[in-house]
């Protein structure tokens, strides 16, 4: 396995990137979209460790450093509203890959980016959506709101970004989606409400719930170990007989 | 061209330079195999100024939330003509090693390597050694070693065990709040080793006697920030806070292009 730092020329500017290639034929590439940090490498370097585990199992992962942040600096756009340094990052990758099945990872804020990148790519053979986080970006009068709302009695409801709830149900008409959550995690709360709203499709969404634990911000040794042991099992599910052990 | 050229893949490698605005970028891995760093280096493509700063990080956390102060300054240093180098301290971000063996000497040890070979990727520069928080105290025992004349400390923690008392007691503070009970300090493992190294290190005797420049750039809050002897103590209006460091990346690269004046 090596690691191969990149500059991607991009219309938004230099993305900076890492991609973890195996030294073995590539059975699959993967694309790991982590969350508003921006930061590819994640909490305690646990998405530099995820892709170097992927790579052992045969798959190229591709790592992202969002505008504005780390590598990126120089890249203008917000990840939130702006996806073409993302698709332009993604076409540097592909060619380099060759044609190959395509697994997309997105973890909190990424997986909506996960969510539409699946939608739009070709060959996506599963989704991982590691604690998603599916809510819209509240405007300004929604962010008042959630602050200063309990003192006149007015408390917003959830809403979703249509964008990513309408890729998903999308996504899951083609492929497998598997999701990880932990028990504490606040999150965990909207799976109902996102499987109101795919309807039947939720019913193909595996959910797998890590007890007594809160994922989000993998701050403890527990979660990050349940993560990285999640995320490498599903990869090997995915490569079915292919899987290098 | 041949035709094995024209048709030739393109690679992974092909894409660890970049330039365009007058900078040139370069991204690489450096060191010896099972410990090889991350670097990312920022540099002028027509040199204006004669100094390179190796910029080093904090511990930890403050690696990744203090990263974007790392690449300001090393694309404002880039700008004014000079050039820099940021790279990921062993066992963080996407470099190799054990973040269980992590020690301030480990650490040290990785700044002087990075600034070998910021030396023998842009030798026309004279590179020198910057610090951000724990990242100051490296760099300050990593000066002599790595033969840097200048260091510039930057919001520095030059009292190690006081700097890892603080994070763990704000790591325990948010785990009060949140579900996130753990031994960890923000998600990162506390070694002995740095608990160890941190509470022998003498961070005035690593510079004593030695002819080279120095300044700390901070903001004016927190005060009672200690700093040890022979710094140029450089206040920034305002209260800390690794979200809005603007106003440090400024002075910072602004006393670093006043020092290659002095220089000429």
């Amino acid at each position: 396995m090596t690691d191969h730092p990149a500059l991607i020329r991009t219309s938004r500017g230099p993305i900076g990137v890492n991609v973890s290639v195996p030294d073995a034929p590539l059975l699959a590439s993967a694309v790991f979209l982590e969350g508003g940090d921006g930061r590819r490498f994640g909490p305690n370097s646990l998405w530099t460790l995820i892709a170097r585990d992927l790579a052992g199992l045969g798959v190229a992962v591709l790592r992202v450093d969002f505008p504005g942040a780390g590598d990126s600096m120089m890249a203008r756009g917000d990840p939130r509203s702006d996806r073409d340094f993302l698709a332009e990052t993604l076409q540097w990758f592909r060619i380099r890959t060759g044609p190959s099945p395509l697994l997309v990872i997105g973890s909190c804020l990424g997986a909506r980016l996960a969510c539409n990148i699946a939608d739009r790519e070709q060959d996506v053979d599963g989704v991982a959506l590691i604690v998603p986080f599916l809510r819209a970006t509240p405007g300004p009068v929604r962010r008042s709101l959630q602050r200063h709302g309990r003192l006149i009695g007015v408390r917003p409801g959830i809403r979703f970004d249509p964008h990513a709830i309408d890729a998903l149900a999308r996504v899951l008409t083609r492929t497998q989606v598997a999701v990880v959550i932990g028990e504490k995690d606040v999150s965990r709360g909207d799976l109902t409400p996102i499987g109101s709203r795919l309807g039947e499709g939720a019913t193909r969404m595996r959910i797998t719930v890590v007890d007594g634990v809160k994922l989000h911000f993998h701050q403890t040794r527990r979660a990050q170990e349940a993560t990285r042991a999640w995320t490498s099992a599903w990869a090997q599910e995915r490569l079915g007989d292919r899987a290098r052990t | 061209m041949d035709l094995a050229s024209a048709h030739a893949q393109p690679s992974w490698s092909d894409s660890a330079e970049w330039s365009g605005d007058g900078i040139r970028r370069s991204v690489f891995y450096f060191g010896s195999p099972g410990s090889l760093l991350y670097g990312s280096m920022y540099a002028a493509e027509a040199p204006r100024s004669g100094l390179g700063a190796v910029i080093c990080p904090s511990w930890g956390f403050e690696v990744a939330s203090q990263q974007n102060l790392g690449h300001s300054l090393g694309l404002r240093l880039a700008g004014l003509g000079g050039a820099a180098l940021v790279f990921h301290p062993p066992g963080h971000g996407d470099s190799e090693g054990d973040p269980e063996e992590v020690s301030m000497e480990t650490l040290a040890s990785a700044a002087s390597e990075a600034v070998a070979e910021a030396r023998a990727r842009a030798p026309a520069w004279t590179w020198v050694l910057a610090g951000v928080r724990l990242g100051a105290a490296v760099a300050a025992l990593a000066a002599e070693a790595a033969g840097a004349d200048l260091v510039l400390a930057i919001q520095p923690a030059f009292d190690p065990p006081v700097f890892l008392e603080e994070l763990t007691r704000a790591a325990r503070r948010t785990a009060l709040v949140g579900a996130n009970a753990s031994s960890l300090v923000f998600g990162h493992v506390l070694p002995q080793t740095l608990i160890d190294s941190c509470n022998r290190a003498d961070i005035g005797a690593a510079l004593a006697g030695m002819e080279d420049r120095r300044a700390v750039v901070r903001f004016e809050r927190p005060a009672g920030v200690w700093i040890p002897g022979g710094f140029e103590d450089l206040v920034v209006h305002g209260e800390w806070s690794p979200r809005d460091s603007e106003g440090l990346v400024g002075r910072a690269s602004a006393w670093l292009s006043e020092q290659e004046t002095r220089k000429r």
